[in-house]
C-alpha cells in the first residue's frame, strides 16, 4: 500500500512536470512555425447592422489561423462541453463562434483553448470553458434576454452572453480590466455588449430588471441590489471556488417572494 | 603546509559572526516566502541552508589543495561574495526573472524553473558562508574545537537574535543588515598583505549594501493573496504595516470591502466594512464599527445560532483578532468576555494606535485579553463559560490547500475536549465552516465534534449537536447538557425566519434540511448521518471517502489536509490532472519540492564526488552510517520543529529555539568527542544513547509539552533546554567521531572517503527536511520519531556489523 502510494506520489509528480514540459515545447513549436501569434492575428471581420441577431453575431473572413482556431474551438466543444454533458444548443453554438483565443493574454493565445483557466493579471483569471459553458447553460438563456454580469473579467463570458442575448450589461471594478475587455469587445465587434467600471455591488439599476445575472467575481454574500434587479423567476448563477478551480456552481432562483438556492457541483465526483 | 597569517582569535569572531547571520538569514528566508507566498515552502529553506552546507563540503573536497594554498587571500573574498549575495538576494528574487507564484507553478513551465532558480540564489550565501567556514576547519584543524564551537555558539545565537530583530526591523532591511554582519565578519578577515588590493572591494561592498538598506526591495506579495486583490481595487489604501516574528500586518481602508459570513438572503441592506486588517497577505477580520453600521447584519447570520437559544453572559473567543466575535458578544450583551489572541502586534495596534478601528472593543470593561495561545489558554484556564467560539474555518472559495501543511492545533480533537471541559451545564462550542464541494471542511469539522463527543462518554450525539446552513455556511453548536424543546423550537423558528435550512435537528425530514438551500449532490446529508452514527459507520466512511476527513489530532494537527493519495485515479477521471494540484497546492509543492532539493543535491553534491571516484573498503558501513546519523539528525529536528510550535505557538519561535539549542548543544557534543578515541564501541554506546533518548521522547514528550504548555516563555524555554540539550548534545558526536574514525584508518583511500562520507550526510540531511514533513502529514508525528530511531539503529547496526 505504502508502494502503491509511492509510486501514485511519483507518477504524479512526474506527469506535472511533462504535461507542462509538453506545454513548452508547443510553445515553441508553434512560435517557430508562425512567428507571430495572438496580437497580430489577420482576421477581418465585416459587421451588419439588421437583423437583429447578426448585429452581434458577426461573419468573418478567416484566415489560415483562424481555421487552426475554429478547429481548435470545434474540438473544445465537442471533448470538453458535449462529452461533459452539456447539450444546451445555443450555448454549445456560442462556445464554437466566440474566439477565445482574443480574450486571453498574447503570451497565453496558443493555451486559449485547453481545459483548464487562464491567469489574465489581478490575480484574477479566464474561466475553464466547461466552467462558462456550465454557467450559461444553466441559466438557459433566451434571444430577448437581458442578462447583467458582475465581473467582466476577461470578457469572454460577456462574449458568449452575447452570442445568445439581447444585451448584455457588464461591470467591472478594476479598471485596467474595465479597458482591456472594452476594447476587446470593439476589437471583436460585440455591439451588444454595454460595460461599465463601477461596483458590481449596486447591480445595475438603470438597466434592471434583468432576466438572469451571472456574478463571475466570488462573493461570499448576495448582494441584496442583486436580488431586487432580479425579475420574478429569474436567474442569477455564482460561481465559488480557488482562482484555478471552480468547485461549484450556485444557482439563486427568484419566485415572488421566495429565494432559493442550488448548489450544482460540478463534476458529481464520486457517483 | 603554508602558515596562515590570519590571527586565530579574528577567525573565531569572524566564524561566529557569520554563522549568526547564516542562520538568521535561513529563518528570515522562511519568514518572507510566508509573506510573498505560503507557509510550505519553511521546509523547502531548510534543505535548501543545508543543501548550501552539502555542496560547499563538495567543493571544498574536490580543491581542497588549491584553496587552502590561497587561504589568506581567498577567505575575507569568500566571506564578502556571501554578504553581496545575501544583500541582493532578496531583491532579486522578487524580479520577474525569478519570481515564482504557487498558484502558477502548476500552469506554466518557466515559474517551475523560477523556483528552481530560486532555490539556486538562497542557497549561494549558505555555500561560499559554509566554505569559508569548512575551509578555516581544514586550515586549523589542531583548533577545531575553538572554531567549531564559535560556529555552533554563533549559529545558536542567530537563532535567537533574529526573533529579537524582526520585532524592530521589515524582513526586506533585515536581510540587509544581516548581510552588514557577513560583511563585518569579512573585514576582520583582511590582513594587511591585501588590504590594499581589497579596498576596492571593500568600497563596492559597502556602497552596495547601503544601497540595498535605503532601497529595500517590496516584497511582492502573491497577486493570489487577499491583499493583492483588495489592493488592485480603486481608492484602497493601507493605514498601517507593522512587522513581527508573528508575521506582517497591514491594516487596510476600502470602500469596497464586504464580509458577512452565513448572511441571509433576507437582509435587506449593506454589510459596511471599512477597514480589514491581512496577516502575510491573507486575509485576518474585519475592523468593524457601530457607527458605520456594520454590526447590524449580525441576528442575519448562521452565526446568530448561539444567541437563538439562550443569553451568553460569559463568552470565551479563541483567536479573537480583529475582535469581531468579541464585538457580537458585547451587543448581545454579555458580561464577562475572555478574549485570547495571541498575536501582539496586532493587538498593540488595536488597542493603542487605533482603537475607534473596532469601537475600542478591547479597551471594553467588559472584555479581559489575554495575549496567550488559545491552547494555552485552555489549559489554564479555571473559568467556564457560556459560550466558547472559535473563528470561522478556512476561506470563503478554499484556499486551494495552502495551508495544507500549517499545523492547526486549535482544531484538534485533543483541543475540542479542553474546550468541552471549560463549557457551564447550558454552554456551547460554536464554529462555523464555509461549505465546500466536494465536501471536506463540514464533514472533518462535524466528525471532530462527534468522536470529541463520544470519547467524552456521549452517545446521544444528536441531542448535543445541532448545525444549521445557508447557501455556503455551516454553522455547528455543541452543546454541553442536552439540547431541551424550547430551544430547538427557537433554532427552528429562526431557521425559517432566515431561510436557512437545518442539517443536524432532532427529527427533522430530509426534504426540510434542503429546502431553501438545495444541494445537488445529497450525499452531503447521508454522509452527516454517518458521522453521527456509530464509530464504525465513521470508521468505514473515513476510508471509502475520496479525501481525508478523520479528525486531525495533535499528533497530526495537519486540519486543511485532505488530498489521499489513492483517490488520485479517481478524481483524475473528473478533473484534468492539472486542476489536480489545485485541490491542494501544498501538500503537492511538498513532493515536488522534495523531488527537486533530491536532484539539485544529487547534482551538487554528489555528481562532483564522482570525479575522484569512491575507493577503499567499508563502503556499505560509509553508506549505512553516514546516511542513518544525517537521516536521523534532521528528522529528530524537524519534528521537535513541529512539536515545538504547539509549545510555543508559533513555528518562528519554535525553529529558532530547537534549531539554536540543538546547534549549541551538540558543538558541545562535538567538542567533547575530540576527547575521545574514534572507536567502534564507543560511537556504539553514544548511538545507543540517541536511540534511547528517543525512545524517551517517544513516550513522554506530548505528555510533558501538555504539562508544562501554560508556563511563561522563560520557563517554557528552560524546559524546552532540559528536553534538547541532552539528546542534541550526543547527536554532535557521531559525524566527528566517524569522519576521525576515516581519516585515522591506514588506508591511503582515507583522502577519498572523507568526502563521500562527508556528501552522503550531505545528501540525507537535505532531503531529511522535506521527507521528515512527509512522513509527518502521512503518518503522523509518531512515525517521524520511529522513523528518525530508525535511522540511528541503522548507524549502529553497521558499527555492530563491522566489528
Amino acid at each position: 500500500m505504502v508502494k502503491n502510494k509511492m509510486i501514485n506520489i511519483f507518477f504524479l509528480t512526474l506527469l506535472f512536470w511533462l504535461i507542462n514540459s509538453s506545454y513548452a515545447l508547443s510553445e515553441m513549436v508553434e512560435h517557430g512555425n508562425n512567428g507571430t501569434m495572438g496580437n497580430h492575428s489577420e482576421t477581418i471581420f465585416q459587421y451588419s447592422i439588421t437583423p437583429k441577431f447578426q448585429s452581434r453575431c458577426l461573419t468573418s473572413v478567416t484566415s489560415p489561423q483562424d481555421d487552426k482556431y475554429l478547429k481548435a474551438r470545434k474540438e473544445m466543444v465537442a471533448e470538453q462541453i458535449k462529452k461533459r454533458g452539456i447539450d444546451h444548443q445555443p450555448t454549445l453554438k456560442a462556445l464554437t463562434k466566440v474566439p477565445r483565443h482574443k480574450f486571453v493574454p498574447s503570451d497565453l493565445v496558443n493555451r486559449a483553448y485547453y481545459d483548464r483557466p487562464l491567469p489574465i493579471g489581478y490575480g484574477q483569471t479566464i474561466s475553464q470553458p466547461y466552467i462558462v459553458g456550465y454557467m450559461t447553460s444553466i441559466i438557459n438563456p433566451e434571444p430577448d434576454d437581458k442578462v447583467l454580469e458582475i465581473g467582466t473579467g476577461s470578457g469572454y463570458q460577456a462574449a458568449v452572453l452575447a452570442e445568445i442575448v439581447d444585451t448584455v450589461y457588464t461591470i467591472e471594478i478594476i479598471t485596467e480590466l474595465h479597458k482591456s475587455s472594452s476594447k476587446k469587445f470593439k476589437e471583436v465587434g460585440y455591439k451588444n455588449i454595454v460595460s461599465k467600471n463601477a461596483d458590481g455591488y449596486f447591480g445595475w439599476e438603470k438597466y434592471a430588471p434583468f432576466d438572469a445575472i451571472v456574478v463571475t467575481a466570488a462573493s461570499e454574500y448576495i448582494p441584496p441590489p442583486l436580488i431586487d434587479q432580479l425579475k420574478d423567476g429569474g436567474k442569477m448563477i455564482i460561481p465559488v471556488g480557488t482562482p484555478f478551480m471552480t468547485q461549484m456552481l450556485v444557482l439563486v432562483e427568484k419566485k415572488g417572494e421566495e429565494i432559493f438556492t442550488k448548489i450544482y457541483s460540478l463534476y458529481n465526483l464520486f457517483h | 603546509v603554508i602558515h596562515s597569517e590570519i590571527h586565530p582569535l579574528k577567525l573565531s569572531i569572524s566564524i561566529a559572526l557569520l554563522s549568526v547571520s547564516l542562520i538568521a538569514y535561513q529563518l528570515l528566508l522562511i519568514q518572507i516566502l510566508s509573506i510573498v507566498q505560503w507557509y510550505h515552502f519553511a521546509y523547502m529553506i531548510i534543505s535548501v541552508a543545508l543543501l548550501g552546507f552539502g555542496a560547499a563540503g563538495t567543493f571544498l573536497s574536490l580543491f581542497q589543495k588549491w584553496l587552502l594554498e590561497k587561504l589568506d587571500a581567498l577567505l575575507p573574498g569568500l566571506v564578502l561574495i556571501a554578504s553581496v549575495i545575501m544583500a541582493v538576494s532578496i531583491s532579486l528574487s522578487q524580479t520577474d526573472l525569478f519570481y515564482f507564484d504557487s498558484y502558477r507553478l502548476f500552469n506554466d513551465l518557466k515559474f517551475l524553473w523560477k523556483l528552481f532558480a530560486t532555490y539556486l540564489i538562497f542557497l549561494l550565501p549558505f555555500f561560499f558562508g559554509a566554505l569559508a567556514i569548512g575551509l578555516t576547519f581544514t586550515k586549523k584543524v589542531e583548533k577545531i574545537g575553538v572554531f567549531y564551537f564559535a560556529n555552533m555558539v554563533g549559529s545558536g545565537i542567530g537563532g535567537i537574535a533574529v526573533v529579537v530583530l524582526m520585532w524592530v526591523f521589515f524582513p526586506e532591511k533585515l536581510a540587509v543588515l544581516l548581510s552588514a554582519l557577513v560583511f563585518l565578519s569579512g573585514l576582520i578577515l583582511i590582513i594587511k598583505k591585501y588590504r590594499t588590493a581589497y579596498t576596492i572591494v571593500i568600497t563596492f561592498v559597502i556602497a552596495l549594501l547601503t544601497y540595498f538598506y535605503l532601497n529595500p526591495p517590496s516584497l511582492k506579495i502573491s497577486e493570489y493573496k487577499g491583499l493583492s486583490k483588495t489592493l488592485d481595487l480603486p481608492g484602497t489604501e493601507i493605514i498601517e504595516t507593522e512587522s513581527s516574528p508573528y508575521g506582517l500586518i497591514h491594516l487596510v481602508s476600502s470602500s469596497y470591502l464586504r464580509y458577512a459570513p452565513g448572511l441571509s438572503l433576507t437582509y435587506p441592506d449593506q454589510v459596511l466594512v471599512n477597514n480589514a486588517a491581512f496577516n502575510n497577505g491573507e486575509w485576518s477580520g474585519p475592523l468593524l464599527q457601530t457607527a458605520k453600521d456594520s454590526l447590524y447584519y449580525f441576528p442575519f447570520s448562521t452565526e446568530y445560532l448561539p444567541y437563538v437559544i439562550d443569553n451568553r453572559s460569559s463568552a470565551l473567543i479563541l483567536n479573537s483578532g480583529t475582535g469581531r466575535y468579541v464585538q457580537y458578544a458585547v451587543l448581545e450583551g454579555a458580561e464577562s468576555i475572555r478574549a485570547v489572541e495571541p498575536d501582539k502586534t496586532l493587538i498593540q495596534l488595536l488597542i493603542k494606535k487605533y482603537p475607534e478601528l473596532i469601537d475600542s472593543v478591547y479597551n471594553s470593561s467588559a472584555v479581559d485579553l489575554k495575549n496567550v495561545y488559545p491552547r494555552t489558554y485552555l489549559l489554564s484556564a479555571e473559568l467556564k463559560f457560556d459560550l466558547i467560539q472559535i473563528p470561522i474555518i478556512d476561506a470563503f472559495g478554499g484556499t486551494s490547500g495552502m495551508y495544507a501543511l500549517q499545523e492547526q492545533y486549535l482544531l484538534t480533537k485533543e483541543s475540542f475536549k479542553d474546550m468541552y471541559s471549560k463549557l457551564k451545564n447550558d454552554g456551547v462550542i460554536c464554529i462555523s465552516t464555509w461549505i465546500d464541494y466536494p465536501y471536506k471542511n463540514p464533514l472533518k469539522i462535524v466528525a471532530t465534534l462527534a468522536e470529541m463527543l463520544d470519547e467524552t462518554g456521549i452517545k446521544d450525539l444528536t441531542s448535543h449537536i445541532t448545525a444549521i446552513k445557508n447557501w455556503n455556511t455551516l454553522t455547528v453548536l455543541v452543546k454541553k447538557n442536552k439540547l431541551i424543546k424550547a430551544e430547538l423550537e427557537n433554532i427552528s423558528a429562526f431557521c425559517k425566519e432566515m431561510k436557512f435550512d437545518p442539517v443536524i435537528f432532532p427529527g427533522i425530514s430530509e426534504e426540510r434540511k434542503d429546502f431553501y438551500n438545495k444541494l445537488q449532490d445529497k450525499s452531503f446529508y447521508s454522509y452527516l448521518n454517518l458521522i453521527l452514527g456509530s464509530q464504525q459507520e465513521r470508521e468505514k466512511l473515513y476510508s471509502e471517502y475520496p479525501f481525508n476527513i478523520r479528525p486531525a489530532a495533535d499528533n497530526r494537527p495537519y486540519y486543511s489536509q485532505f488530498l489521499k493519495w489513492e483517490s488520485v485515479e479517481q478524481l483524475s477521471e473528473s478533473y484534468s490532472s492539472l486542476t489536480l494540484a489545485f485541490f491542494e497546492i501544498g501538500y503537492v509543492l511538498l513532493y515536488l519540492t522534495f523531488f527537486q532539493i533530491l536532484l539539485l543535491a544529487f547534482i551538487l553534491i554528489i555528481l562532483p564526488l564522482l570525479k575522484i571516484r569512491w575507493k577503499g573498503k567499508n563502503k556499505l558501513w560509509i553508506l549505512l552510517y553516514f546516511s542513518g546519523i544525517g537521516l536521523g539528525y534532521i528528522f529528530i529536528e524537524i519534528i521537535l520543529i513541529q512539536r515545538f510550535t504547539l509549545y510555543f505557538g508559533n513555528i518562528i519561535y519554535s525553529a529558532a529555539a530547537v534549531v539554536s539549542l540543538m546547534l549549541i548543544a551538540s558543538g558541545f557534543g562535538s567538542l567533547v568527542s575530540q576527547r575521545l578515541k574514534p572507536e567502534s564501541r564507543r560511537i556504539i554506546v553514544i548511538i545507543s544513547i540517541i536511540v534511547v533518548s528517543v525512545i524517551i521522547y517517544l513516550l513522554i514528550l506530548s505528555l510533558l509539552i501538555k504539562a508544562t504548555i501554560v508556563y511563561s516563555l522563560p520557563i517554557k524555554i528552560i524546559f524546552a533546554s532540559i528536553l534538547i540539550v541532552p539528546p542534541a548534545f550526543f547527536m554532535g558526536m557521531p559525524f566527528p567521531l566517524g569522519l576521525r574514525f576515516l581519516a585515522l584508518k591506514n588506508d591511503s583511500s582515507a583522502g577519498n572517503q572523507i568526502p563521500w562520507a562527508w556528501g552522503i550526510n550531505g545528501i540525507f540531511s537535505v532531503t531529511g527536511a522535506v521527507s521528515a514533513t512527509i512522513v509527518a502529514v502521512e503518518f503522523g508525528f509518531i512515525w517521524v520519531m520511529i522513523f528518525a530511531a530508525g535511522a540511528y539503529l541503522l548507524a549502529l547496526l553497521s558499527n555492530l556489523v563491522r566489528n
